[in-house]
């Protein structure tokens, strides 16, 4: 429980370092201007989001290959983590899209393929909660999460392809080597967050199962 | 600061950074009050 | 090769059920018609734009059917315990699986062959490809909707709010294939002066072999008690 409170101390400090260089040192971008800083808190947010879907669906390969009720927490925890993470990333690509596109949402390949992920894992959610048997629960959901991380790579070769007919896709330019380090210093700490937030969710998923289990 | 070619768009910014870390703290926060309830902490 | 057999059985099965069902057939049908109805006047009754969204429409329309078609191949079963007594039988799950969704496969296929004609007529869209070419679109969408709409009708039916949770699940699930197969048919609508429309059916029935193949590895698990 220590190195829980110690990784969610480090998300804290880490967050308010970063995006303190990340405002007052790191150089304005050429084209984007002072929007472009919402890249420091938006891309560790996208990498820590995928982090957690990808390890939902190890999750769900683990309880599918070994039955062992770890694995079903783990779904458990990284499920709602990523829906929150996954919802709070398209938000922060909408607000940085305006400014920078003129449009909150343009089916960007990316910006759909969280919609998708997020849509896919709370539909596995609304599932867990119709389901009252443990076992078929973790049977159940992780199947739907294999489906569905399989599914996201599709939905974002399509998209591409489709946006590929009707519109270049614009990407950011690569990273000056002075925006790296609060990049960085982020990345860190959307992941111990990220950690911090699935640990507790993991102990309140294995509670949960010991009462049921007993009951 | 020298300009970029895109000026303002800084109440974007402030929207974002704003948003994002109050979903996360209240997030964080309501997770360590709901294990708190289920006694998982 | 007993899986094949046993397939063909519970394919048979899934057809004779349709047939004496037929009534319930029917109505689905009829359903996706009123849905074709309804985006005519939700488009806006201008020719042009409704003969270039007809594509979308005839598929959100077969999407929309396909959840009471699909919601129904497993109600049957669990309504009166059936699905255990087929697996005592004992079926092998990939069979039972196979066979369903060949069963829902063709629901759909006639469901979307019936709608092509209405919307031909509502929306002024001929297809400059050949219907045959229309055909392939909607065989090949419908192969790609069937597999991943069997198995989570077998997962939803068991649980409660199955109405809902179906849908739920299953649409951001085929997104891409109905991504594809509308523009496949919209390319078979409009004129297809780029030859594009091949490619979007190979995505369409890469989808399809994809989600076949894990439904037939995965649906066995689903199934287990």
């Amino acid at each position: 429980m220590k190195h829980v409170w110690a990784s969610g101390a480090a998300a804290v400090l880490l967050l308010s370092v970063g995006t303190y260089i990340g405002f007052f040192h790191a150089p304005v971008e050429q084209y984007m201007g002072i929007t472009q800083k919402i890249m420091y808190v938006h891309v560790p947010t996208a990498w820590t989001a995928l982090l957690a879907f990808t390890a939902a669906f190890v999750a769900s390969v683990g309880w599918l290959w070994k039955r062992a009720w770890t694995w079903d927490y783990l779904l458990e925890s990284t499920i709602e983590v990523g829906i929150v993470l996954g919802c709070l990333l398209s938000v922060q690509g909408a607000l940085w899209a305006k400014p920078t596109w003129g449009v909150y949402w343009d089916w960007d390949p990316r910006l759909t393929s969280v919609a998708v992920m997020v849509l896919t894992y709370a539909g596995i959610a609304a599932l867990r909660s119709f389901v009252d048997d443990p076992v078929k629960r973790a049977t159940w959901s992780s199947v739907a999460s294999a489906l569905g991380y399989v599914n996201v790579i599709f939905v974002y070769l399509c998209v591409k392809w489709l946006r590929t007919l009707h519109q270049p896709q614009s990407s950011p330019s690569t990273v000056d080597p002075a925006m790296v380090l609060p990049l960085r210093i982020n990345a860190f700490g959307m992941i111990f967050l990220a950690i911090f937030l699935v640990a507790l969710r993991y102990r309140m998923a294995r509670a949960r199962r010991a009462r049921e289990l007993e009951a | 600061m020298p300009a970029g070619v895109l000026t303002g768009g800084e109440e974007f910014v402030a929207a974002a950074y704003i948003v994002s870390f109050v979903v996360l703290a209240l997030f964080a926060g309501t997770m360590i009050w709901r294990a708190r309830q289920e006694g998982a902490l | 090769m007993e899986i094949a057999s046993q397939c063909l059985l519970v394919l048979q099965k899934e057809l004779r059920h349709l047939w004496r069902a037929r009534a319930r057939a029917t109505a689905t049908a009829t359903f996706a018609l009123a849905c074709l109805f309804l985006f005519s006047f939700a488009g806006g009754l201008d020719g042009d734009t409704l003969r270039d969204n007809a594509a979308g429409y005839l598929w959100v329309g077969l999407l929309l059917a396909s959840t009471l078609a699909l919601g129904e191949s497993f109600r049957v079963e669990t309504e009166h315990g059936a699905l255990e007594a087929l697996l005592l039988f004992p079926v092998h799950p990939v069979a039972l699986f196979l066979g369903k969704a060949l069963g829902n496969m063709l629901t759909l296929l006639a469901v979307g062959l019936a709608m092509v004609p209405f919307a031909v007529a509502l929306f002024d869209a001929a297809p400059r490809e050949g219907v045959p070419t229309l055909a392939a679109c909607v065989l090949s969408g419908s192969a790609a909707i069937a597999a991943p709409g069997t198995m989570h009708s077998a997962l939803a039916s068991r649980a409660r709010a199955r109405d809902v949770l179906l849908p739920l699940l299953l649409f951001p699930l085929v997104l891409p294939c109905v991504v594809a197969a509308t523009q496949a048919t919209r390319l078979a609508i409009t004129g297809d002066p780029m030859n594009q429309l091949g490619s979007w059916l190979s995505v369409t029935v890469a989808f399809a072999i994809v989600h076949w193949s894990l439904g037939a590895l995965l649906f066995p698990l689903v199934v287990e008690d």
